[in-house]
């Protein structure tokens, strides 16, 4: 990509050579910058790349010769996050090109006791999982954490410190558009196409509850997008048609990760228990399915009618497919495992299907009316339908699946093709009263109806209104408040869950767990913003105020466990009285304040400043449960999690001599502290063990950022600039800030994306003419 | 591969072909379009010159209604003032734009979200006094505008799990158009998860085990304007899924911290590092045929 736009720069820049240019202006910045961070985090470069030593940072060149035009930029010329832009046009077409570069830095010198012998294969010596598997099976009676910490500590201690998760984005856009801005027929021809590679963290492979091993989930992945778009203009309006075709294309179908403590197969009916003094059983290796490529077409046409000045009509429809095909991997690497029937587990002919043959239907409606009476009052009507129709085979797993490639699981399953439709309408009305002040009221609607899940269909109404005040003064004034009410039919939790069971079975979730998505609830909303710029206009000041909150119904539900009433127990079994207090997600709050203020004095300075402070509250509770499910609430436990932010922002531009010198100065902090107060009832813990405690670092964090940037233009045609930044991050949490690489049941890979501290300076030369 | 010697090669031929074409081109200025406004404004035009604003039949006047009679009292040495779009109302400005720009994805301007709010084209962009490279913006970036009224959402941005908008690698207008007026929240797309499956294809499936609320709005998990949790993500693992699962067994028993004596720090992995995902890592859906609860 970066040679095709360089190259159109060239051959554009040649046209003074064909003909006489109409103007030609060009900026080019080079540079020099030094950084240094104080830690191996990859935080710092999470998003960017910033080198040492020579850069290109930007450059740009536009011109207009004749009937032709040219636009051309790029930044961060051959670094990880470089971008170039580039357009060429005559009268009646225009080709434009682009390309962005994006790095993602997770983590940096993570370790592991596997060996990275490919991008989709982690493995370890057959000498060393031999030892290992022969030390357990000999010593199992002993197998506690702190046994097989001593264990595999040696071998841990000895890896480097050297896996670095990170991904790569490589975009590039192409686009051949025929019509001008006056032309009333315009055609587009897009071309996208995407490489990302690397992997990501959060890949967590596993054997069971006793043996995490986190690897990096690979990607190497393609997609590609070919669209295109026309679209007609007359007075009576504009119509457009358009046809997508997106492909994504994953190079590796699974990933295989081996198993530290088995070099040979073997199956336990609790070997994904293993390794404990239970059992030591287990595969020698697994494998995990990745994503598997598919595909999508989408083909769209609408319209917007002009009925005179004051009325428009926009209506637009949607339809598409997104399908996969990708062969699947058998039921399991372990070869000690076979199907109840004798068949072997490891054999793709023991599948009940060798593809997915996956697809769903995709159908979008948009329509939009408004009207104008008068001069003030304008009416509204908005609906929108989408559907999601998942048409999926349902494939029945008649024998079962495996579990963690340990042991066979006998429970008969049956995939669901969850898909869904969602119905909107909004109508509302705006009256102007004169210029100084608008008023809006609305309603809106909102039915959701699902398949295979709680709720047949959840219905939300909501009313607004909202207010507008613009006095002279320059003073804006602007208020807004909702009310939301969700319902559903019916809610039935044990039908749900039993969707993807062949056979029936006492449910395995809380049936008093009402998934937010789906419960009843109030939702409210305040927004209020001011702003001002009174005077000359030198000093403006706004403020903002939003609080949000939904209210789930707490009322109490039916426990629902008459669904098999005879078959797998009764009210008197699951829920004593009939009724009890619900589970799930009760509250969600979100408050924010913010005020900005800027003030100019003259045209050689600027000053601004800004301070939010954003409060998050949720409130939800949860019960645990031993084998079977139990509604004694001195299981439940609660969780009121209390974010708080504060952002604080101030900048100020200086012309320190007029067309010469230049001064910006920057500076940003923001503070999170994450709480989460936790209660837990008396059963929820054993007396043995004592309370769990209250999580005050929870996701804390601090950021500060420093800026500056000193230019001197000494010619009309020269800058030269002295700049840079200096950047803290703090990082602060108790659930993975004490990770170890060996930790109990699993091994972590830890890689550093905490805490830094780096400046970057810069010199930079501009040249522009 | 790296070639390091790529970007120091082209950036060189470039700049010798500028500086040559810059020593070499006879600049010619445009025939002024801007008529008798020049005289005064020439400051004014300098930029607007540059931009497909001054091929606009009538030049000036093609906006400007009035400017005869301003020109006229100015020459006689009054204070008339100019047709300013300045003392204008919202209305009239977006009037004199969507005159030429009520097309493509400016078409359903109308009743939009912005418009009910009653902002004027002239708040973001500029004709004469551009900042941003393209789109003719005040500000050099769209989010540097977006935020000065969507102030929480800047600071959403600001958190430690974030899009790349601050870094200049996107930018509020990569996911949202805001002249639309028919798309929800005004993003590009007909529904959440297809705005998302445009960077995220991966996630698009459709899959042999499917998660339900994935399946239906992305949202339902993340906040795409950013979160101080990993992955975007609007509570912290594991209390995001049990907000759905408290089965039995696992995943309620984790409080009990069997392991390692109560302490969170040294407990089961269900509740440190990626807790739920440190085995179910195929969380948005997967192809494994032994993967119903996404742990293959």
């Amino acid at each position: 990509m970066k040679p095709i736009v360089i190259s159109f720069a060239v051959v554009a820049l040649a046209l003074p050579a064909m003909a006489q240019e109409d103007f030609n202006v060009g900026t080019v910045t080079l540079g020099l910058y030094q950084r240094d961070v104080n830690t191996v985090s990859s935080k710092f470069f999470e998003y960017r790349d910033i080198p040492n030593g020579g850069v290109a940072p930007y450059f740009s060149f536009k011109g207009k010769k004749g009937d032709y035009r040219y636009d051309f930029f790029g930044r961060d010329v051959t670094q990880k996050d470089q971008r170039y832009y580039g357009r060429f046009e005559g009268q009646s077409w225009r080709f434009q090109a682009s390309y962005t570069g994006i790095p993602h830095a997770f983590g940096n010198a993570g370790k592991s006791i596997l060996n990275v012998v490919a991008t989709d294969q982690w493995r370890m010596s057959d000498t060393l999982q031999r030892y290992f598997q022969d030390t357990l099976t000999a010593n199992r009676p002993r197998i506690n954490y702190a046994y097989l910490y001593a264990l595999v500590s040696p071998t841990l201690d000895a890896h480097p410190s050297d896996i670095d998760v990170a991904l790569q984005r490589d975009r590039t856009n192409l686009a051949f558009s025929l019509g001008s801005a006056q032309s009333d027929f315009k055609l587009t021809v897009a071309y996208f196409h995407e490489r990302r590679s690397g992997g990501r963290t959060n890949n967590g492979t596993s054997f069971g509850f006793g043996n995490v091993i986190e690897t990096v989930d690979p990607a190497r992945y393609i997609t590609q997008d070919f669209g295109v778009t026309g679209s007609f203009k007359g007075a009576w309006g504009t119509v457009f048609a358009g046809f997508n075709y997106n492909d994504f294309s994953d190079k590796y179908d699974s990933f295989l990760f081996e198993n530290p403590f088995r070099l040979t197969d073997s199956t336990h009916p609790s070997a994904y228990t293993g390794p404990s003094t239970t059992t030591v059983d287990g595969p020698s290796f697994g494998r995990t399915s990745l994503p598997p490529s598919n595909s999508a077409w989408t083909l769209k046409g609408g319209t917007t009618l002009t009925f005179g000045p004051k009325t428009r009509l926009t209506a637009d429809a949607q339809v598409g497919q997104w399908k996969q095909n990708e062969p699947l991997i058998p039921f399991t690497t372990n070869t000690a495992i076979t199907l109840p029937d004798g068949r072997d587990a490891t054999s793709l002919t023991s599948l009940p299907i060798r593809n997915l043959d996956g697809r769903i239907d995709v159908l979008a409606l948009n329509g939009f009316f408004t009207t104008l009476f008068g001069d003030d009052l304008r009416l509204n009507a908005r609906y929108r339908l989408y559907q999601v129709d998942n048409k999926t085979p349902r494939t029945r797993f008649e024998e079962g699946y495996t579990r963690f490639d340990a042991v066979w699981e006998e429970i008969p399953r049956i995939t669901v093709p969850n898909g869904f439709d969602s119905h909107y309408l909004d109508v509302y009305a705006t009256y102007d009263v004169g210029s100084k002040a608008g008023l809006e009221v609305g309603w809106k609607w909102n039915k959701i109806a699902r398949e295979f899940r709680e709720t047949e269909h959840t219905t939300e109404s909501t009313f607004r209104v909202a207010a507008d005040i613009r006095p002279s003064g320059g003073f804006t004034a602007r208020g807004i408040y909702e009310h939301g009410t969700r319902d559903f039919d019916s809610y039935n939790p044990v039908e749900a869950e039993e969707h993807s069971y062949l056979d029936e079975g006492p449910p395995v979730n809380q049936t008093v767990l009402r998934r937010f998505d789906q419960a009843k609830r109030d939702r409210d909303r305040i927004g209020l913003q001011v702003q001002a710029s009174p005077g000359d206009g030198k000093f403006t000041v706004g403020a903002g105020y939003f609080w949000n909150k939904d209210n789930y119904d707490d009322a109490p539900v039916s426990c629902n466990a008459d669904y098999h009433a005879g078959d797998v127990g009764d009210s008197a079994t699951f829920c004593s009285g009939g009724v009890s207090a619900p589970l799930g997600l009760m509250e969600a709050k979100y408050t924010t304040f913010s005020v900005d203020a800027g003030f100019s004095p003259n045209d050689k300075t600027t000053l601004y400043a800004f301070y939010s402070r954003e409060d998050v509250f949720d409130y939800q509770t949860g019960r645990q449960s031993g084998a079977a499910l139990t509604f004694d609430p001195a299981w439940t436990w609660t969780s009121q999690v209390d974010d708080k932010m504060d952002t604080i922002g101030a900048g100020a531009d200086f012309t320190l001599i007029p067309d010469k010198w230049f001064l910006s100065l920057f500076y940003r902090y923001q503070k999170v502290d994450g709480n989460n107060a936790f209660t837990a009832g008396a059963s929820a813990r054993p007396s043995t063990v004592g309370p769990v405690e209250n999580i005050p670092q929870f996701d804390d964090t601090k950021i500060n950022h420093l800026n500056g940037n000193l230019k001197w233009q000494f010619t009309g045609t020269w800058a030269v600039a002295l700049g840079g930044f200096w950047e803290k991050y703090v990082y602060k949490d108790s659930q993975t800030g004490q990770t170890l690489y060996y930790m109990p049941a699993s091994f972590f890979l830890n890689p550093v994306n905490g805490d830094y501290r780096g400046w970057v300076s810069w010199l930079n030369v501009t040249y522009k003419y | 591969m790296s070639r390091p010697w790529r970007g120091p090669l082209y950036g060189g031929v470039v700049l010798s072909l500028a500086l040559a074409v810059a020593a070499s081109a006879q600049e010619k200025k445009p025939e002024p379009t801007g008529g008798d406004c020049r005289t005064c404004h020439e400051e004014k035009l300098a930029r607007w010159d540059k931009t497909y604003h001054a091929g606009v039949p009538d030049g000036c006047a093609a906006c400007h209604k009035g400017g005869e009679a301003h020109l006229k009292g100015r020459m006689e040495g009054e204070n008339t003032p100019g047709p300013s779009l300045k003392t204008l109302p919202a209305k009239e400005v977006n009037a004199v734009c969507l005159s030429c720009h009520e097309t493509t994805h400016h078409s359903a301007w109308t009743g939009s979200a912005h418009s009910r709010r009653g902002l004027a084209c002239t708040q973001c962009h500029s004709v004469h006094s551009f900042e941003s490279r393209t789109a003719q913006l005040k500000a050099a970036k769209p989010s540097d505008l977006c935020m000065g009224c969507h102030t929480a959402i800047r600071a959403q941005m600001m958190r430690t799990s974030h899009h790349p908008v601050r870094e200049g690698l996107m930018e509020c207008t990569s996911c949202h158009n805001p002249h639309d007026g028919t798309r929800p929240k005004m993003i590009r797309a007909d529904w959440s998860n297809e705005l998302c499956y445009q960077c995220h294809t991966e996630k698009r499936g459709p899959f042999l085990w499917e998660h339900a609320p994935v399946r239906e709005n992305c949202l339902n998990c993340h906040n795409p304007h950013g979160s101080n949790h990993d992955k975007m993500l609007v509570a912290r693992l594991p209390w995001l899924c049990q907000r759905c699962h408290l089965n039995t067994r696992h995943p309620g028993t984790f409080y009990d911290g069997r392991v390692g004596g109560g302490s969170l720090a040294l407990s089961t992995n269900r509740a440190v590092e990626h807790a739920c995902k440190n085995c179910h890592q195929n969380i948005h859906g997967g192809n494994a045929p032994s993967g119903p609860y996404f742990g293959r």
